[in-house]
């Protein structure tokens, strides 16, 4: 009787990655030696699984984006002038909630540096770089999520 | 310690020779250059508690040795579908809501060398024992206890997969005792059947540079000098901790340096500039407090605290998994 095979052949044969003469004396093997059998089907199964895995989790573009962008574009065309928006904005409807909206974030004090023009930097950048760079500590896989997924923000940092 | 190894050895003669494990800080060791020799898919759960929020994140893994992992992301809802790749020192963050992908380099191998040398500040601070045996995910773990020197309280409790030597829980503790964060590897199965094409980045998709990182140092006063201004460092750590390392990165044109200062486990970061720019925490739910009379906001994610404050121009931001109290001692001792 040979020798099992070993993990390494039967991913190799089931990858189609070995020689042709190895690759029929793998299956010549799994055809008599049901332990060796057990074993491939195992792993052809786990292999199939992450392949469909992988197929499902792509994504195709919705075939209404295209519309929807086009539309988008022809709309933002036909916009009204800068005097129409002016009135638009003065209307109560919107004028009261942007004023509270202006009121509150006054009121919470955080506002007023980010609309005097000054420079700030997003408490998410420090929360991120220290969770970043704290992978360096024995046991601490820093970032779980990066920040690039989480926030609204510009992928460089920028607001 | 002895007295427990020397236990552990009598009992593993007694269950008929089964092979009795190493010392706890050669397994701890092993254990961090596991994911280097070891392929494996699983599921993750991260649990991060806060006094104020925890949050819960769940990812599918597959990690193929040495360096290729994917992160498919499960919760919070936000996350789903969404997912990251790391091939070496790069992540890809693909992002199919946003239809992008956020390329990121963040010195992956750099920091895991840097793991394995703050491995002795751990050693230094924490006494490594062992805990009885236990079982995750229908493995047999190794259970190391890491007991902080200077307090006698355990910090962290590291399960480690008893053949294969892989980390599949841990969990971190705050100084009071109660739990602030814990990782759990779920359904865990070893392979190396991982096709190559899991880590393949999907084309058609918009391809971003992530935020710029600075290439950080263990040369602290060297950074120090290279900020380009007066810094300043606290006077007051708690015991353990020491500048394990420091960098200085432009953020919409201010230097900004960051220090790191760690125990081996806990960390600190303090941040610092010189240009007036002010932490923008109008993202957070920022409550007032004081740093040595100066008024100051501290935001909560799960077990991180934030707090920012000024003086003058001098803007500063601490960040770390210890508590307020210590954050605003550390605060206070940076002043003048």
């Amino acid at each position: 009787m040979k020798p099992h095979l070993t993990q390494e052949q039967l991913i190799d044969y089931l990858h189609g990655e070995l020689a042709p003469g190895e690759d029929a004396g793998v299956l010549l093997h799994l055809e008599g030696c049901d332990p060796c059998r057990a074993q491939y089907e195992e792993e052809a199964t786990l292999t199939e699984s992450l392949r469909s895995f992988a197929r499902t989790s792509e994504r195709e573009l919705p075939a209404g984006v295209r519309a929807s962008i086009l539309s988008a574009v022809e709309a933002s065309q036909s916009q009204p002038g800068w005097t129409a928006r002016i009135t638009g904005w003065l209307r109560p409807a919107v004028a009261i909630p942007v004023a509270a909206a202006i009121a509150i974030a006054v009121f919470a004090g955080y506002g007023s540096a980010v609309h005097s023009g000054r420079t700030t930097i997003d408490a998410a950048y420090y929360l991120d770089d220290h969770a970043a760079l704290t992978s360096a500590v024995p046991f601490n896989e820093g970032n779980t999520v990066p920040t690039a997924l989480l926030t609204t923000e510009n992928a460089d940092g920028s607001q | 310690m002895a007295r427990n190894s020397g236990l552990l050895f009598l009992a593993a003669v007694l269950m008929g020779g089964a092979h009795a494990p190493p010392p706890p800080a050669d397994l701890l060791r092993d254990a961090m250059g596991a994911p280097d020799r070891v392929s494996y898919v699983g599921e993750v759960e991260v649990l991060r508690i806060g006094a104020a929020r925890s949050d819960t994140t769940i990812y599918r893994i597959e990690h193929r040795a040495p360096d290729l992992t994917r992160r498919w992301y499960m919760a919070p809802q936000d996350l789903y579908g969404d997912s990251v790749i790391t091939r070496g020192s790069t992540n890809y963050s693909i992002d199919v809501k946003r239809e992008r992908v956020v390329v990121s380099t963040d010195e992956d191998a750099d920091e895991q060398i840097a793991a394995r040398s703050n491995f002795g500040i751990l050693m230094a601070n924490y006494n490594a024992v062992y805990a009885p045996d236990e079982n995750v995910s229908g493995r047999a773990v190794h259970v190391v206890l890491l007991n902080n020197k200077y307090t006698g309280q355990t910090t962290m409790r590291v399960h480690i997969d008893a053949q294969t030597h892989l980390v599949l829980e841990r969990q971190l503790y705050a100084a009071n005792g109660s739990l602030i964060a814990q990782t759990r590897v779920e359904q865990i199965r070893y392979t190396k059947a991982i096709p190559g094409a899991l880590f393949e980045i999907p084309s058609g998709m918009t391809r971003v540079n992530g935020a710029a990182r600075g290439q950080e140092s263990t040369d602290v006063p060297q950074v120090i000098s290279s900020a380009g201004f007066a810094a300043r460092v606290p006077k007051y750590l708690p015991e353990g901790f020491s500048p394990i390392a420091g960098d200085v990165v432009s953020i919409k044109n201010v230097p900004t340096l960051h220090l790191i200062y760690s125990d081996g486990i806990r960390t600190v970061s303090l941040f610092q500039n010189e240009k007036d720019a002010a932490v923008d925490l109008s993202h957070y739910r920022a409550i007032a407090t004081t740093v040595a009379d100066h008024p100051a906001h501290y935001v909560e994610e799960g077990p991180t605290v934030l707090l920012a404050w000024a003086d003058g121009n001098h803007h500063f931001a601490l960040v770390g998994e210890l508590s307020l109290e210590e954050l605003e001692k550390i605060g206070a001792s940076v002043l003048p």
